[in-house]
């Protein structure tokens, strides 16, 4: 089933490495609760310990103690924003506002709308036609004594767009060092440098991440299962715990530990990290050389996020005069996964969020597509994918209303 | 989001793409009618056009013996599309017996659709209405004249109600009574309408509330006495106008300290040549000091920030400006001042870090030793 298809989704989901199915097959077989007191369960829970080692020094976290498993990212997400913001109000009622941007992954963006209309303001950054962030938004939406918590991720997850949060974090912690500053870095462990441990002495130490409190990813984007997440919560950092009912994760995560799926994502971090660099430079050249390939051989595309920094495994583009959904359906029949922004993919019936805010033309708007590496990817499924794209974008044009194939244009 | 479509939808969509034989992907060349419907920007938009076999003694007589369609849309709508024309041809309906193809149709020759996805088959009974009136233009039938009145004309007046989708209040009414809709779900699975931002939704439900509370009869397309609707659009007109679509998450409206720096003055010659130095601006006369100090202490948040503006314009912008740097405040709160420095080097650190110490050292002498810079 999983044979024959040109996998170029990362972003959504990827491939569980086989030593990383192992591991878990492994710690299956191993049932016991790592809160009991017998052997067996404490020689697990020492395991468990050892994989939150492991975690904490592939962020460069200072402390075991700082990382806390979750389900996934989304539930760090909800635990970071509400738990900190109703820490901080207790402290200081006055300090009540968030801010974060029009970008986010739902998974941030609705629970800050939800806290929106339970009264808590918000302060929605926006970015430009490149993907970047407003800065002067951003610093005029930072209120000493007000602002409670900052939630920003890292890169954005349909257009690889990265923000520099080394020096929004140091803006807003210089501004109030009292402000939790939070990053859905979901799209970005084990893809860029991220170290929790040093503060930045210039903003351009890509990945010195001193400044930042929180920090939330999941384990089913970096080859491990789906349904299990991390929460990193810096020692001091005031948090009011969000899934309660037990004294789990020293009292910050209710719930038994699912210790296979945390064993599986201490080793998966652990073989992505082994050959970040590499791997790295490998997927982004297969990315620049599909995205190469495209910009030549399809007529109206545009590459969204371009000229700004990106996540080297994303591409995303917009074409003129056809359907996301459509071509996607037709990309499916061909072998080829990938996904789209388009309103009649979503279920919402409005197209990506994050390209409106981009200010995409609506004319591209509806036929964009976001392509996802991994290191598993290669260069001749790039290649075949990219075959298979630029015919199966012609064919959807030649059904369309809104494409004049003589003139090989737009109709607007 | 996935979605589950039925095999005949499937096989419609990839039967029409590929241009398999006896599929309807094209143009028919001078039809006898035509109907576009939607747009690029609502996310799907069709074309469908018709040719008929033309009767010598009466147009009535005339049937559609071809189908053609182009459409701009997902997977559904261009399987819809592909259904209409299907239904058409097999049936050898005459324009008006095709009038009577509805929605509906469509959806069982699909064999179901998505609720989501309804507003596809929608789109395809739109656009076959628009095109039978094209045909009747043409043929010089007059279509009133059997008691025929083209609906879809009130699409583009009246008063906008869902403003992602542009859906007008009297085309709202028409298609709630039409299609039987009873929920706001379904009129977004049918139309789109409250299916973005969703700010329209309550007006929705009211519209349906209104249409159906008023019905008298089972198939609710019972008008209201005259009367008692103009009293109700009267009241409605009245109404102050609350419930104005907002922007979907903007920012509260607030004041902000924001200063926007006037260009600096340069020599004519271009040049800062005899300006100040660091050293100047480092050691000011004690008194000067001492007195700007106290003003700074005395003043309003504004006058701060415009103290501030005026010690970073006189002091240290030539200063940097000389060096090739320049710098601009984006923001003062309280004590903290938040600047876009340049340095001569953009990628110079160590530079930039220079010209920032610099600022803030000027900026402490002179008005409080307590002021931070922020660098942006």
């Amino acid at each position: 089933m999983t044979e024959n298809w040109i996998y170029l989704d990362n972003n959504a989901t990827t491939k569980v490495a086989p030593e990383v199915v192992e591991t878990v097959r492994d710690y299956l077989e191993r049932y016991w609760n790592p809160s009991s007191m017998y052997e067996p369960a404490l020689q697990l829970a020492r395991e468990l310990d050892a994989a939150r080692a492991t975690v904490a020094n592939a962020l460069g976290a200072a402390n075991r103690d700082e990382i806390v498993f979750t389900s996934c990212a989304t539930e760090s997400n909800n635990a970071a924003i509400v738990g900190a913001l109703r820490a901080a109000i207790k402290a200081n009622p006055k300090r009540r506002r968030i801010i974060t941007t029009r970008v986010e992954h739902p998974a941030v963006l609705e629970v800050c709308r939800r806290l929106e209309k339970d009264g808590y303001p918000v302060d929605w950054i926006g970015v430009d036609s490149k993907g970047a962030l407003d800065l002067r938004a951003y610093v005029q939406a930072l209120r000493p004594g007000e602002t409670a918590v900052v939630s920003i991720m890292h890169a954005n997850n349909e257009t690889g767009v990265i923000f520099p949060i080394e020096k929004l974090s140091r803006i807003a912690k210089q501004t109030d060092a009292k402000i939790a500053f939070h990053v859905d870095a979901t799209q970005t462990v084990a893809k860029l440098p991220i170290n929790l441990g040093a503060a930045p002495v210039a903003d351009s130490d890509r990945g010195a991440f001193g400044y930042v409190d929180m920090l939330s990813f999941s384990g089913h984007k970096i080859h491990a299962p789906k349904g299990v997440g991390v929460l990193y919560l810096k020692r001091g950092v005031a948090f009011e715990r969000f899934m309660i009912g037990g004294h789990q994760e020293k009292g910050r995560r209710a719930g038994t530990e699912n210790v296979p799926y945390i064993m599986g994502l201490a080793k998966a971090l652990e073989l992505d990290l082994a050959d970040l660099p590499d791997a790295s430079a490998r997927i982004e050249r297969l990315r620049d050389r599909l995205q190469a390939g495209i910009e030549e051989r399809v007529p109206y595309v545009v590459v969204n996020g371009k000229g700004s920094p990106r996540t080297p495994n994303t591409l995303n583009v917009a074409v003129y005069g056809a359907e996301g959904e459509a071509i996607l359906a037709l990309m499916s029949a061909n072998g080829v996964c990938v996904s789209s922004g388009s309103a009649c993919t979503s279920g919402s019936l409005e197209p990506s969020h994050v390209l409106t805010a981009m200010k995409v033309p609506s004319g591209a708007l509806q036929g964009n597509f976001r392509f996802s590496l991994s290191r598993y990817t290669t260069e001749s499924e790039i290649d075949r994918a990219l075959e298979v794209f630029v015919e199966v974008v012609a064919t959807i044009r030649k059904t369309s209303s809104k494409w004049d194939d003589a003139k090989c244009e737009p109709i607007s | 989001m996935a979605w589950q479509y039925s095999e005949k939808t499937k096989q419609l969509f990839m039967d029409a793409v590929q241009g398999k034989s006896g599929a309807h992907v094209g143009e028919i060349e001078n039809p006898d009618g035509v109907g576009e419907h939607g747009s690029v920007a609502c996310g799907d938009a069709l074309k469908f056009m018709f040719r008929v076999q033309r009767d010598a003694s009466d147009p009535l007589k005339d049937k559609i013996v071809e189908a053609k369609f182009l459409t701009f849309g997902c997977t559904s709508a261009i399987a819809a599309s592909e259904a209409l024309c299907r239904i058409i041809e097999e049936r050898a309906l005459t324009p008006i017996e095709a009038l009577k193809i509805t929605n509906q149709d469509i959806v069982e020759y699909l064999e179901g659709l998505p609720t989501q996805k309804i507003h596809c088959s929608v789109m395809g009974a739109e656009a076959l209405e628009t095109a039978v009136f094209d045909w009747a233009k043409k043929r010089g039938v007059d279509m009133a004249a059997l008691g025929l009145h083209q609906l879809n004309n009130d699409e583009h007046e009246g008063r906008l109600v869902c403003s992602c989708f542009g859906i007008t209040e009297p085309y709202l009414r028409r298609k709630i009574k039409e299609l039987n809709l009873k929920t706001v779900d379904e009129v977004t699975g049918a139309i789109k309408a409250g299916g973005a931002c969703g700010t329209c939704r309550g007006e929705i439900q009211d519209i349906i509330n209104e249409i159906w509370s008023s019905a008298t009869c089972a198939t609710g397309t019972c008008e209201l006495p005259q009367e008692t609707q103009a009293a109700i659009d009267e009241f409605l007109n009245a109404k102050p106008e609350t419930n104005q679509p907002e922007q979907a998450g903007e920012a509260p409206q607030r004041e902000s300290s924001f200063i926007q720096l006037a260009t600096v003055t340069q020599k004519a010659d271009g040049s800062y040549a005899n300006g100040p130095t660091l050293a100047d601006a480092e050691n000011p006369d004690a008194a000067a000091l001492a007195a700007s100090r106290a003003e700074y202490a005395d003043a309003s948040p504004y006058k701060r920030a415009k103290l501030i503006e005026k010690v970073i314009e006189e002091v240290a912008r030539p200063v940097m400006k000389r060096d090739g740097g320049d710098v601009e405040i984006v923001d003062v709160k309280d004590n903290l001042v938040y600047v876009s420095l340049v340095g001569a080097c953009e990628d110079c650190e160590s530079a930039t870090l220079t010209l920032e110490m610099l600022v803030e050292t000027v900026l402490q002498d002179r008005l409080d030793p307590n002021i931070k810079i922020v660098q942006i």
